[in-house]
């Protein structure tokens, strides 16, 4: 393989674009996050010892500063005024800075250059404001007596200088002392040191990022043919058979390698030979499905017509429910009316069988009573008949008493004048006689009507007997079927009664099977709208079958 | 019981109204009135001289006695058919015992004025069954036809014996 380095860094496949992005550039990448960790890391190291380095020098001159500010404070307290004037004096001339002695008014006691000066251009910190001051240095000072403030501040030139003050209160004469000195040489120092350190460590950075440049472009180059082998080739050999198959379902991939690519060209190769398969049984079902397409738009056009009838017969039957559910709830209204005709049919009923009962009774009564009367005037009826016969005997007394008169008068009027009075006794007599057969003749004819009105009586009464004997008779038949009318009013009842549960259960039922219609009615015309969307469906699918046709036959399966 | 003989029959002449009792010389100067016995056969008012009558007394018992008993109504042929008679009576005939009148029975005893008695109408007189009636008693309440009980007894007699004779003779009745 001839190297170029050209084609080297050629990128134009998206292979090698991905594998130098997801593993060159992973590895440059953690490279050189481990290279600024470790660049971080000295230097903040190196941060460190400049501070510490600083702090040593620093401290170092804070303990030159707290050493002369203590032995001047001892020196005030110890030894006489004067001599200690002069020791300061002497101490003065050899510092590098400045001292100060307050007394408790505030009035400056001594100032080494006889004259305080304004530490006006303080600019670190802030609030340090006057650092020289004793309002500051009693701060500086607080509980522990004493303390170090460090500040900055800026010349006219512009130059930026560094400082530390140092106060100490001299308890036994009220005072404080305090001295400063400059601390820029520190800084000067420190900076060098820094920008030694920097020079040293830009070089390493420059070293290391060299080498492993070197580094990486030596593995890139030693792996590029192994990665063209084994995977940028085998991927070229997948993408050209892929471009060249043109929908050509019978093309497969050669199988040369035994690894992961060697695997997706079996896969591959299966796939395409499943899909083959697939394609196939869908060219096949595609001609099928339109076929079935059409017979399903078809069937479903009949069961749209079919639905519509049935729509139809179930508005009518929903119509007829709902007459019929309407018919119900008048049946039950009357049902119930009926059972309550019933049973007041069912207590009248009772009431006349009691009554019957009574009645039987009374016309038993009235029976005995007529049987007592018949009995009565046919005992009347031979009294009148001996009353005749003793009128009979009074009429022939009145009869022979006639002829005892008439022969009476016959003998006064043979007898002449002597015989005229008995006579006038026999007349008398005689119109006796027939005033009593005159009177036993009404007396005959009365008994007749009356024996006339008897028979009269008897038959009526023998009639009436009769009547009643067949009234009682038939208020038996009446009781009977009056008790068979009240056990069967009882059956009508409780007929009823069942008659009025079914009619409300027949109502329930009514309105559940109307609600129910009702639903299916609903369901129809759902049903119906569904069959629409079927139809529009089955037309779409036949659409569809047609253009899976269209796109399997683009498919060369054969 | 016995009863007299008394001729009762009552003769009239062209010359007077009144009539004469006969066999005795009866005259109607000697009294003004007749007194008779009234009864009742269909419907027409008879009347018999009470001296003709010996008596009253029921049929049966006069049939009892052994008396001949004259249905009256039989003999006397007046009115309409003669009615069946119950309790009939008996008149006992005066100077003809044992015969008794056989009639419904006696109405009254009645006192008429001989000049109130007309006779037959000639006409009727030749009736043979009007040869017992021998006048008419004219009153207001009505007329009485006057019956003669002798010739009545008379005229049965001589029926009887012309009846015997019809039954002697082989049945050929002759009046």
């Amino acid at each position: 393989m001839k190297f170029s380095l050209i084609e080297f860094f050629k990128l134009n496949t998206s292979l090698r674009r991905l594998w130098l992005f997801y593993m060159v550039l992973p590895l440059a990448i953690v490279y050189t996050l481990l290279g600024i960790l470790s660049i971080s890391g000295f230097y903040f190291d190196s941060e460190k010892r400049l501070e510490d380095y600083r702090e040593t020098f620093l401290a170092e001159r804070k303990n030159q500063v707290r050493s002369f500010v203590t032995l001047v404070t001892q020196s005030i307290e110890d030894i006489p005024q004067q001599q200690a004037v002069e020791m300061v004096k002497k101490l003065t001339n050899s510092m590098n800075g400045s001292l100060w002695i307050y007394d408790g008014n505030g009035a400056v006691v001594y100032h080494h250059t006889g004259v305080r000066q304004e530490e006006k251009n303080v600019v670190s910190p802030k609030n340090a404001g006057d650092a020289t001051s004793l309002q500051e240095l009693t701060k500086i000072t607080g509980d522990k007596g004493e303390g170090f403030l460090e500040y900055t501040t800026k010349e006219a030139d512009g130059s930026v200088h560094s400082r530390v003050v140092f106060a100490k209160t001299i308890e036994k004469l009220n005072w404080l002392a305090a001295a400063d000195t400059g601390t820029s040489d520190v800084d000067q120092m420190v900076t060098a040191e820094r920008s030694r350190i920097y020079k040293g460590l830009a070089f390493l950075v420059a070293r290391t990022f060299i080498i492993s440049l070197i580094a990486v472009l030596f593995i890139f180059w030693i792996l590029r043919p192994y990665v063209d082998r084994f995977m940028t080739e085998p991927v070229k050999t997948f993408v050209t058979t892929l471009k060249n198959a043109q929908n050509d379902l019978t093309v497969r991939i050669p199988v040369k390698e035994k690894n992961e690519f060697g695997e997706i060209a079996k896969l591959f190769n299966a796939y395409m030979g499943n899909l083959l398969d697939i394609m196939k049984k869908v060219a096949s079902s595609a001609g099928d499905i339109n076929i079935h397409a059409n017979d399903i738009s078809g069937a479903v056009q009949q069961q749209a017509s079919v639905t519509t009838e049935q729509s139809a017969a179930v508005t009518e039957i929903t119509s007829t429910m709902e007459e019929l559910s309407a018919s119900s709830s008048q049946i039950a209204e009357y049902s119930t009316s009926v059972v309550d005709n019933a049973n007041k049919t069912c207590d009248d009923l009772k009431t006349g069988a009691e009554s019957v009962s009574a009645v039987i009774a009374k016309m038993e009564e009235i029976s005995t009573d007529n049987d007592h009367s018949i009995q009565e005037i046919y005992e009347l009826g031979k009294r009148s008949k001996e009353i005749t016969k003793i009128m009979e005997i009074i009429n022939n007394i009145a009869d022979q008493t006639k002829l005892i008169a008439f022969n009476a008068a016959l003998e006064a009027s043979s007898a002449g004048e002597a015989g005229k009075r008995f006579a006038v006794v026999a007349v008398e007599i005689r119109k006796l006689a027939d005033s009593v057969m005159e009177s036993t003749g009404e007396i005959e004819a009365k008994i007749n009507e009356i024996q006339e009105a008897i028979e009269r009586l008897v038959i009526t009464s023998e009639k009436g007997s009769k009547g009643i004997k067949g009234g009682i008779e038939y208020s038996g038949h009446t009781s009977e079927l009056l008790i068979e009318i009240v056990d069967a009013a009882n059956q009508t009842t409780d007929s009823a009664k069942q008659i009025s549960l079914s009619t409300q259960q027949q109502k329930t039922a009514s309105s559940q099977v109307l609600n129910a219609l009702k639903e299916i009615m609903t369901g129809s015309t759902q049903n119906t709208d569904a069959i629409n969307q079927i139809t529009s469906i089955a037309t779409n699918m036949a659409l569809l079958s047609d253009n899976l046709k269209e796109a399997v036959e683009k498919f060369k399966i054969e | 019981m016995t009863f007299g003989r008394r001729d009762r029959s009552i003769l009239f002449t062209p010359a007077h109204s009144g009539y004469m009792k006969s066999g005795q010389g009866f005259s109607a100067a000697q009294t003004n009135e007749l007194e008779i016995l009234v009864f009742a056969l269909g419907g027409i008012t008879l009347g018999v001289d009470t001296e003709q009558v010996g008596g009253v007394i029921p049929a049966d018992e006069a049939e009892a006695l052994g008396m001949k008993l004259v249905p009256f109504s039989e003999k006397i042929p007046l009115g309409e058919k003669p009615e069946r008679l119950q309790a009939p009576k008996a008149l006992m005939i005066n100077d003809v015992t044992p015969y008794a009148v056989i009639i419904k029975s006696p109405d009254d005893i009645l006192s008429v004025r001989l000049d109130s008695i007309r006779p037959l109408p000639p006409l009727l007189a030749a009736c043979n069954a009007c040869q017992a009636v021998w006048g008419v008693a004219v009153r207001e309440e009505g007329i009485i036809i006057l019956i003669d009980f002798l010739r009545l007894h008379d005229i049965h007699n001589q029926n009887n014996n012309t009846h015997l004779a019809f039954l002697n003779k082989g049945g050929e009745a002759t009046t």
